[in-house]
C-alpha cells in the first residue's frame, strides 16, 4: 500500500508540471503585451517603447520562454506565484488569506452533503419504488434543477427574514456557517444521492449479493458491509471532485453570503485580467485536484478488493 | 474620478427574483412599527439609548473596486467620517470651511488657507500647518494617490503654524473646488492609511475601531471631535456584494441602512413597514461617451458630427427614466448635475428626441436607409458598438440604446465587456459608444470635462473622444481653469458643456441619477449626499421605538 500510494504520489509531479505548464502558457500567450499591461495601469499615459523595453528587462520578459517558465516553476514550488497586478500583493498571500474562509464552509459543506446523500441514497434503493424513494426521487430531481443562487436566496427569506432564525450573511458566529453551508449542501447532496442510489441498486443486483442473501445473511449486513462498500466506489470518484470544487472556491455561494472566501477574488481577478492570479489560481487549483484524486486513488485501494490486488501486483506485493 | 453608485450586473431572472422575495417576506409580519415608508412622521423623535447603526454597504471598496480606484481606508471610496479636508462639499455642491476656516487666492497659481483654530486630531493634538503639508504630500508621494496629484512635493509651503499655501503644478486655479475630495484628508504625522488602517488619525468625528478586510469597517465616536460631537457611538460598515442580499439584510434587521438599492426593487422595498426610501438630488450622470477616433488618431465613424447628432437625436429621455428605470432618475441635458452648474446649467439645452431629425442628418452624411431598415453607406452598414463595463451597469440600458438606434436605421452592437477587456477598450479607442455613469465629487463644474473630454487631460481615452484641441470647447475649458470668481466658473463651464452636448453631441446624457438609500424608520438625521465620498453621518441618530 505504501509502494502504491508512493508511486501515485510520484506519477503525480508530472501531471502537475503540466498543469503549471498549462498556466504558465496560459497567461504568456494571452493577448497583449503584459509589459504594456502591467505599465498601462500604473502610468496616466501610453508607457513610451523604452520604458516598455525597460521594464521587460527588468522583469525578466525577454528571456527565452523555457527559462521563464523554470523561473516559474522554481518560484512555484516555493509557493511562490508571483505577484498581483490588483493590488500589489503577492499572489500566494492573496489566495492564503482567503482560503481559510473557503474551507470553514466547504469542509462541513461536504460532511453534510456526503453523509445525507448516503443516508437518503442507502434508503432509497434498498426501498426502491417505495413512497420514500419517490419523494427522495423527486427531492433529488428539484436539488439538481435549483439553480444555487435561488436556493440560497430562498433559505435566506424562509431563515433570515421571515423566521428570523439565523443572519441574512456575513462572517461570525456558528449561526453565519449555517445557510452557505447547507445551500452548498443541498445543491451538491442531491447528485451524491442519485449516484448512490444507482450504484447501490446495481450492486445489490451482483451474484455475490445473491449469494450472501441466500446464506442467510442479514439484509442490513448485506447492504451496509458489502453491498454498500462497492457501490461507494463510484460514489467516492464524483464527491473528490465536489469537494475539489467546494475547496477552490464557491463564487455564488461567497458572493451571496458576502462570504470572504477565494471564488469572488479570483472572479473579480479575472474580470480584472490579473493574469497573475489567475495563473496562481490554476496552479493552486490543479494542486488541490491532484491531491484530492491522488486521496480518491488511495480510498479506492480501501473500497475495491480488484484495485487493492492490482496495486499488490503491480508493487510486488509491498 | 471614483464611480461609486453603478449597479452590479444583474440577469433578468435575478431582479425579478429579487422583487418576488422582496414582496414575499414583506407579507412575512417581520417588519418593524408599521409606520409605513417616508418617514412623513410628525412626532416626537426621541434618541435610543443605544446609539449603534449598521450600514450595509456594497462589496469593500479596498479590496473589490477597479485598481484605476485609488483606494484609501477609511475614507475612500467609502467616507466613513473618520478624516476631513481643508475644505468640504455640500449636497449643494458649495464648498464649505472644515479644517481651514477661510482660503483666498494670493495671486498667480497659490492659495492660502488659514486653519482653524479649534481643529485638532483624534489624539487631541491641535493642527498645524506642518500637518498640512505631511497630509498633502503624502498624497502626492503614495502611487496609489498620485493619479489624482495636480500637486508637486513643492505645491504646500508652510507659512506659519496656523497658514498654509498651496501652489498646484500646472496653472489651474479649481484647487479650491477640488481638494475637498477624501484623497486630501488631513491626517496626523505617522498616520498611515495605506499600511495600515488602524495607524490613521484625523480630524473627524468618528475613528477607526476595526477592519477586517471583505467583511466590515467599524468607526467609533471621536470624543476628542472639536466640531458638534457626534450623535452615533459607532457605526459598522457591513459589506455586502450582492444586492438582493444587502437589501434583504435590511428587511430582517441586520442592518439599518442599506446603500445602493437595486432600481428595479425601490417601489416595493417603499411598501415594507418599518423601512423607509431616503434620495439625494442627483449627484452623477449616466450619459455615452463617443469615440471620435481610435488611440492611433484615425478617424473612427463618429468623428462625422452629423452621427453624433442623430444618435443623440435618436435618445428618448423621458422612456427611458420612466420606462427602463422605472421612474427612479430624472431627465437632465447636462453631463454633470445641473446644480453644479448653477444658475447656468439652462445654458445646456441637449439635443431633443427627434428621430425625423436624426434621420435627415444621416441622410445628409449619405447613410441611407436600406430595404432591411438599416442605413449604409459606399455598402457598409452603419453600425456602432456599445460597450459597458458589465459588472456596472445593466443589460437593459444598454438595450434600450440599442432599439432607439434602431429606430433611426443605425445597428448597435451591444460589447459587454469584463472590467479588463472595457478598460482595454477605452484605452484603445476600439468601439463607438461608452455608457458610463461619471459621479460628480467635487465642486468644480468642469472637473469631468477637464478629466474626460479636454485633449490635455493625462487620461489615455481623453485623446479618444476629445472633440479636438481646436474647438471653441477646448478654449472654454481653458477658461474654467483660470476663473477666479464662482459665477464666471459657473457660466464657462456651462457654456463649456453647451459646446459638448448641444453642438459637438460628444457627450451624450441619459439620465440623472441619484443615490438611494434604504432606511429603517429609527434611523433619522441622515442627509443623503450626492456624492457618496462626501456623505457625512455625524448627525445621523438611532430613535427610541
Amino acid at each position: 500500500m505504501t509502494a502504491y500510494a508512493l508511486r501515485r504520489l510520484l506519477a503525480l509531479v508530472p501531471t502537475w508540471l503540466g498543469i503549471s505548464l498549462f498556466a504558465f502558457a496560459l497567461s504568456t500567450l494571452s493577448p497583449g503585451d503584459p509589459a504594456e499591461l502591467i505599465l498601462g495601469r500604473q502610468l496616466d499615459d501610453p508607457p513610451t517603447p523604452q520604458q516598455i523595453e525597460a521594464f521587460r528587462e527588468e522583469v525578466g520578459l525577454d528571456d527565452p520562454f523555457i527559462v521563464q517558465y523554470g523561473r516559474f516553476v522554481a518560484g512555484a514550488a516555493r509557493g511562490d506565484l508571483g505577484t498581483s497586478f490588483r493590488s500589489g500583493e503577492p499572489v500566494f498571500a492573496e489566495l492564503a488569506s482567503r482560503f481559510p474562509a473557503t474551507l470553514a464552509i466547504a469542509v462541513p459543506a461536504f460532511v453534510v452533503a456526503f453523509a445525507l446523500a448516503l443516508l437518503v441514497g442507502v434508503i432509497s434503493a434498498v426501498r426502491r419504488n417505495s413512497l420514500i424513494d419517490h419523494a427522495s426521487r423527486i427531492a433529488a430531481l428539484l436539488g439538481d434543477s435549483v439553480p444555487s443562487f435561488v436556493l440560497a436566496y430562498m433559505l435566506i427569506i424562509v431563515f433570515a427574514v421571515n423566521l428570523g432564525m439565523l443572519p441574512v450573511a456575513g462572517r461570525g458566529g456558528p449561526e453565519h456557517f449555517v445557510l452557505p453551508v447547507l445551500t452548498l449542501a443541498l445543491a451538491t447532496t442531491a447528485t451524491l444521492m442519485r449516484l448512490t442510489r444507482s450504484s447501490l441498486l446495481e450492486v445489490l443486483g451482483e451474484d455475490y449479493v445473491r449469494t450472501a442473501r441466500a446464506m442467510g445473511l442479514k439484509e442490513r449486513t448485506v447492504v451496509l458491509r458489502f453491498a454498500l462498500k462497492n457501490a461507494l466506489v463510484a460514489v467516492v470518484t464524483v464527491a473528490g471532485l465536489l469537494f475539489a470544487g467546494f475547496v477552490t472556491g464557491t463564487v455564488i455561494v461567497e458572493t451571496v453570503f458576502a462570504w470572504p472566501g477565494i471564488g469572488r477574488f479570483v472572479v473579480d481577478s479575472i474580470f480584472d485580467r490579473d493574469y497573475a492570479v489567475i495563473r496562481g489560481f490554476v496552479v493552486f487549483t490543479g494542486t488541490v485536484f491532484v491531491l484530492v484524486n491522488l486521496a480518491v486513488d488511495l480510498l479506492y485501494v480501501r473500497l475495491d478488493p480488484r484495485v487493492r490486488l492490482m496495486s499488490e501486483r503491480s508493487t510486488g506485493g509491498r | 474620478m471614483g464611480s461609486v453608485v453603478h449597479r452590479r450586473k444583474r440577469s433578468i431572472a435575478v431582479a425579478t427574483f429579487a422583487v418576488l422575495a422582496l414582496l414575499a417576506s414583506s407579507c412575512g409580519g417581520n417588519g418593524g412599527n408599521g409606520s409605513g415608508g417616508g418617514g412623513g412622521s410628525q412626532k416626537k423623535v426621541v434618541p435610543a439609548d443605544k446609539q449603534e447603526l449598521v450600514v450595509g454597504a456594497t462589496a469593500d471598496p479596498w479590496v473589490d473596486s477597479s485598481p484605476s480606484d485609488k483606494k484609501r481606508i477609511p475614507n475612500y471610496p467609502l467616507n466613513a467620517d473618520v478624516c476631513e479636508t481643508l475644505v468640504q462639499l455640500s449636497p449643494k455642491y458649495e464648498v464649505l470651511p472644515v479644517v481651514a476656516s477661510k482660503w483666498e487666492h494670493v495671486g498667480g497659481n497659490t492659495f492660502r488657507f488659514t486653519l482653524d483654530e479649534r481643529a485638532k486630531f483624534s489624539d487631541g493634538r491641535p493642527v498645524t500647518a506642518d500637518d498640512v503639508k505631511y497630509s498633502l504630500d503624502y498624497t502626492v508621494q503614495k502611487p496609489e494617490t498620485s493619479g489624482f496629484a495636480f500637486l508637486g512635493l513643492e505645491s504646500t509651503k508652510v507659512i506659519d503654524p496656523r497658514t498654509v499655501e498651496v501652489t498646484p503644478t500646472k496653472p489651474n486655479l479649481r484647487l479650491v473646488e477640488q481638494i475637498n475630495h477624501p484623497t486630501y484628508a488631513i491626517l496626523a504625522p505617522g498616520s498611515d492609511p495605506f499600511s495600515d488602517v488602524k495607524t490613521t488619525n484625523c480630524t473627524g468625528p468618528f475613528k477607526v475601531s476595526e477592519y477586517v478586510a471583505g467583511e466590515r469597517l467599524v468607526v467609533v465616536r471621536n470624543d476628542n471631535y472639536w466640531g458638534e460631537p457626534a450623535k452615533l457611538d459607532k457605526i459598522t460598515f457591513r459589506f455586502f456584494p450582492d444586492d438582493t442580499t444587502r437589501t434583504l439584510a435590511l428587511q430582517n434587521g441586520e442592518v439599518d441602512l442599506v446603500t445602493d438599492i437595486p432600481r428595479p426593487v425601490v417601489g416595493t422595498l417603499e411598501k415594507v413597514p418599518g423601512i423607509k426610501i431616503e434620495k439625494s438630488t442627483v449627484g452623477a450622470v449616466l450619459l455615452m461617451y463617443t469615440a471620435l477616433r481610435d488611440a492611433q488618431g484615425n478617424p473612427r465613424l463618429l468623428s462625422d458630427v452629423r452621427l453624433r447628432q442623430a444618435v443623440a437625436h435618436a435618445m428618448d429621455k423621458e422612456e427611458f427614466v420612466n420606462g427602463v428605470l422605472g421612474g427612479n432618475a430624472e431627465v437632465v441635458d447636462t453631463v454633470a448635475p445641473p446644480t453644479v452648474l448653477g444658475q447656468y446649467a439652462s445654458m445646456v439645452k441637449g439635443l431633443d428626441h427627434d428621430p425625423k431629425a436624426a434621420a435627415r442628418l444621416l441622410d445628409e452624411a449619405g447613410w441611407k436607409l436600406g430595404a432591411d431598415g438599416v442605413r449604409a453607406k459606399d455598402g457598409a452598414r452603419l453600425e456602432l458598438s456599445i460597450v459597458f463595463d458589465q459588472t456596472r451597469t445593466e443589460t437593459s440600458v444598454v438595450e434600450f440604446i440599442q432599439a432607439r438606434l434602431k429606430d433611426v436605421g443605425v445597428v448597435g452592437k451591444i460589447e459587454r465587456l469584463d472590467p479588463g477587456a472595457y478598460r482595454n477598450a477605452l484605452d484603445t479607442g476600439s468601439y463607438d459608444l461608452d455608457l458610463s455613469l461619471p459621479n460628480q465629487n467635487d465642486a468644480n463644474p468642469a472637473f469631468l470635462m477637464s478629466l474626460r473630454w479636454f485633449s490635455k487631460a493625462t487620461g489615455k481615452n481623453a485623446k479618444i473622444i476629445s472633440p479636438g484641441p481646436d474647438t471653441e470647447f477646448e478654449r472654454l475649458i481653458d477658461q474654467t481653469q483660470q476663473a477666479t470668481d464662482k459665477q464666471e466658473l459657473q457660466r464657462l463651464a456651462a457654456q463649456a458643456m453647451h459646446q459638448l452636448v448641444d453642438v459637438e453631441a460628444a457627450g451624450i446624457p441619459l439620465s440623472g441619477m441619484y443615490r438611494v438609500l434604504g432606511v429603517r424608520d429609527r434611523v433619522h438625521g441622515l442627509e443623503v449626499h450626492p456624492s457618496g465620498t462626501n456623505q457625512r453621518w455625524n448627525d445621523v441618530f438611532i430613535a427610541k421605538e
